[in-house]
């Protein structure tokens, strides 16, 4: 598989995180749960990895289950870019 | 990857500076020990009087003020705090009271069987136990809640303390105790345990090293990259005991270690139950405090506090083996750290449910 950029969705917490997998798997979309990205973060949670196309779906469906996450980060596949705050 | 190397070569200098400070005076098996440092710690400032564990520990300050350096250089440290933290104080307690009844924090396990220590092998199922049903609590909906910003005084507390009882290690005031005899008296020379301390600390605070969150990751979502540093850790303290002549593989007579199969599985089945409902070991308890998290702060004093108990109410073991003290608090323990789990489930269920405005809030 190619390595394309990717989304990531980090939580407050571990639990939340649990269950935006659910809700995402649920929903027929691709979704991984990867520790939090050193260079997004020190702290040491479970974030979500989604394609940046399902992105606008994703963040539909949180909003309708009242799911609340933290940030939205975008890595590129480009190791010497850093992760952009989408919000 | 870079992130992969990164945690296998923090792992790597732990395991190899564990050794040789050993070779330089630490006691036997406890090059690092961030429980039984602690300890060590809370008895020199005379919270309790075992007189055979009581030294001002320069390792401890060393983590705490390496994660705070290095979080200042690369602009990480965030002082944030508000995550349920009358529960992480009680978590601490109990999970120091745990690794006190096998003799070692996670860490120390590792080292312990680098050195051939065939007893941490009971401690390393119970602790691989402990992690795996506090991660079922996870999973049912176990959350001690976000934390918040706060105000950055708080965060510089914990440091300005690390900071205060370096002074009194270098100043030895009269107040401090120092053992005379037994694992508190050895130790090797200060500025060589606080360099590796520091040291620890910046790589510690850069890689993320955690045990507890090892086996979290790789049990909850299959990934293997803090179980690297776990390993590392293993391999290179093996090695290095291996070349110093400290290897001895058995069960009788291990340093400060006793035989008690049943009960270092179940010390250490609490320590990483309470571990992992904590978010991380005793040493990434340390880091996070050093890098501005209260909560964590919070916890270190819980597990100050804990070992203070364990000592004055005959809790913790000796290599003798384990007091009846002891046996009751790891069931207490036990028993409590579930209570917490269940209860808090239940109240964050029907927060969940006034939230979505299924039943109205009493």
């Amino acid at each position: 598989m190619i390595e394309l950029d990717f989304c990531v969705i980090t939580f407050y917490s571990t639990h939340l995180a649990l269950q935006f997998e659910k809700l995402i798997k649920g929903s027929g979309l691709r979704v991984k749960l990867i520790p939090v990205p050193r260079k997004i973060s020190s702290s040491c949670g479970i974030a979500g990895r989604i394609s940046p196309q399902d992105l606008t779906v994703v963040r539909k469906i949180c909003q309708e289950k009242g799911l609340a996450y933290e940030s939205v980060y975008r890595i590129f596949n480009d190791q010497t870019k850093q992760p952009e705050l989408v919000e | 990857m870079n992130n992969k190397k990164g945690i296998i070569f923090t792992g790597a200098l732990l395991g190899i500076l564990a050794v040789l400070l050993v070779r330089f005076g630490n006691p036997p098996n406890m090059g690092i020990c961030v429980a039984c440092f602690i300890r060590d710690i809370a008895g020199a400032v005379g919270m309790h009087q075992a007189a055979v564990v009581q030294y001002l520990r320069p390792e401890i300050i060393g983590f705490i003020l390496g994660a705070f350096i290095i979080a200042h250089g690369t602009k990480e440290f965030k002082v944030t705090g508000g995550s349920s933290p009358m529960i992480r104080f009680f978590l601490g307690i109990f999970m120091m009271i745990g690794a006190l009844v096998f003799l070692g924090c996670p860490l120390r396990m590792v080292l312990r069987m680098a050195a051939g220590d065939l007893n941490a092998l009971a401690g390393l199922a119970g602790f691989i136990a402990g992690v795996i049903i506090g991660t079922q609590f996870i999973k049912g909906g176990f959350t001690l809640g976000r934390s918040y910003q706060q105000n950055r005084l708080n965060g510089y507390i914990l440091p300005t303390i690390a900071v205060i009882l370096l002074v009194f290690r270098v100043v030895a005031p009269q107040f401090i105790i120092f053992s005379q005899k037994g694992p508190g008296s050895l130790y090797a020379p200060v500025i060589l345990t606080l360099l590796a301390g520091l040291i620890i600390g910046i790589f510690a605070q850069r890689s993320r090293l955690c045990m507890a969150g090892g086996v979290r990751d790789l049990y909850l979502i299959k990934d293997p990259h803090l179980i690297f540093g776990f390993l590392s850790i293993f391999v290179f303290a093996l090695l290095f005991s291996l070349l110093f002549g400290g290897f001895q593989l058995g069960f009788a007579d291990q340093p400060i270690a006793h035989s008690d199969g049943l009960w270092n599985f179940l010390g250490m089945l609490l320590a990483g139950y309470a571990a992992v409902l904590l978010g991380g070991c005793p040493l990434r308890q340390l880091i996070l405090a050093g890098e501005g998290n209260t909560d964590s702060a919070i916890t270190f004093l819980g597990m100050l506090v804990g070992a203070a108990i364990s000592h004055n109410f005959a809790l913790a073991a000796t290599p003798a083996g384990v007091g009846i003290n002891g046996k009751i608090a790891v069931i207490i323990g036990l028993l409590l750290v579930s209570a917490i789990g269940f209860t808090n489930i239940l109240f964050n269920q029907v927060k969940w449910q006034v939230e979505q405005g299924r039943v109205v809030n009493e």
